[in-house]
């Protein structure tokens, strides 16, 4: 047996084999040929070195163009289910009511009803934030309103007013994509429930109230969340939780003296 | 249409692939972002309309090479390009070889002959897989292999004499 039938015979050498006559004849070569031996250590060390490349994550920055991307893509098609398997069963009910929170974000408050065209909308938009979070680690959980501002003052450049009413409890906060627009997730507690509050900075927002989004039916299922949208100059806004819609305007209506 | 979303399999492999951009781009980060990005988002939509993707993960690396070569090919460089330490074997184990002078050497490597390198010595294809991949012969496969040793040659900064009685497992 030669070197090449030797090698061609054990490699890949990480591979179990029936150790017949001919891996036996191809073991006795290699023992006796440090040409093979050294193919083979060879061999061993590339794969290695490049194992010690796969233990490196693709940088955020390129995870982000990839998701961007592909949530891009994914909203340019229009068509069928996005949200399959984990996607749905982790975050079902937040997932209507955020997206449809984003869909009115996303035409400036427009009371827009979930139409075919707007839950594929909402989807797209929904899966594309969705993916950014996946993707990176632009999130930071912590009840420390100090903590919070500064994170997001170094991701988004951006001074957040926080929230204040009595009973509600800062939860952490994170980087959301929404239509192509970067902005802040700022999480809170009420209780046993979640308020989420939207922040998208977008040129040209104009200012208005908070109102409830009538006509953005994101489930008739126990325990949705309503969504109430309003804007500061320059700043699209929302708020996503399980509380009255009465509560959520006031909640967003500024400080207040309020009880959750 | 596959039961995994896309966007599932490309988070699991988002990764892998990246180093494999890496690889392939000779260590060029912002070459290996661009082959990436579109690899994944070409595959998107030949994901979408796919039937049956038996082993997805497989899928996209052959798609990877693909778009690699296809760029390549498009930017005029020559897949046969000789390199001088191609025909040269190193004679020294490899133990040290750094990840990222592997992904820089591999940028010496001509780049059909680089496809083929990642994909039987690095990610253990058989050789008729790369062959249909590439939509090569099973020699072409076995002739571009020869670089494997002007891979490890640069990868240790200098080739060694030759060494051995044949080309290798080809």
């Amino acid at each position: 047996m030669d070197c090449k039938d030797a090698r061609q015979t054990v490699w890949p050498p990480e591979r179990l084999q029936i150790a017949d006559e001919a891996v036996a004849n191809a073991r006795a070569h290699i023992d006796e040929c440090t040409a093979c031996q050294d193919y083979l250590t060879q061999d061993g060390a590339l794969l290695d070195a490049y194992d010690r490349f796969r233990g490196e994550r693709a940088p955020r920055r390129v995870r982000e163009r990839v998701f961007d991307a592909l949530a891009r893509e994914r909203a340019g098609i229009h068509n069928g289910s996005v949200g399959a398997g984990r996607f749905r069963s982790m975050r079902s009910t937040w997932l209507v009511g955020a997206a449809a929170a984003l869909v009115v974000l996303s035409v400036g408050g427009t009371t827009l009803a979930m139409s075919d065209s707007a839950t594929q909308q909402a989807d797209a938009l929904f899966v594309e934030d969705y993916l950014r979070r996946a993707v990176g680690e632009d999130n930071i959980n912590t009840s420390d309103p100090g903590e919070v501002r500064r994170f997001l003052a170094r991701e988004l450049g951006m001074k957040v007013e926080l929230l204040e009413m009595k009973g509600l409890r800062l939860a952490g906060a994170e980087i959301c994509l929404v239509d192509g627009y970067r902005g802040a997730m700022v999480r809170y507690r009420a209780g046993d429930r979640d308020v989420s509050h939207y922040m998208i900075p977008k040129d040209g927002a104009k200012e208005r109230s908070p109102t409830a989004s009538p006509g953005v039916d994101v489930s008739s299922a126990p325990g949705s969340p309503a969504v109430v949208t309003w804007a500061t100059p320059s700043i699209e806004q929302a708020l996503v939780g399980e509380l009255s819609e009465a509560r959520l305007i006031a909640l967003a209506a500024g400080p207040s003296a309020l009880e959750l | 249409m596959s039961p995994q979303t896309f966007e599932e399999l490309a988070t699991a492999e988002v990764d892998h692939l990246y180093q494999g951009a890496l690889f392939l781009s000779g260590g060029d980060e912002d070459a290996a972002e661009g082959l990436l990005l579109w690899t994944l988002t070409r595959s998107f939509h030949a994901y979408r309309s796919a039937q049956e993707v038996v082993d997805a993960a497989k899928w996209l690396e052959g798609r990877l090479v693909d778009e690699f070569i296809a760029a390549s090919t498009a930017a005029g460089l020559d897949a046969d390009e000789a390199w001088p330490g191609s025909q040269e074997r190193p004679t020294r184990p490899v133990g040290g070889v750094d990840s990222k002078a592997l992904a820089f050497a591999a940028g010496r490597v001509p780049f059909r002959a680089r496809a083929v390198l990642w994909l039987v010595v690095l990610r253990r294809w058989k050789y008729e897989d790369v062959a249909h991949t590439l939509g090569v012969s099973g020699d072409d496969v076995k002739n571009l292999l020869k670089y494997r040793d002007a891979l490890v040659g640069a990868a240790l900064g200098g080739a060694g004499e030759r060494n051995g009685t044949d080309g290798g497992i080809t």
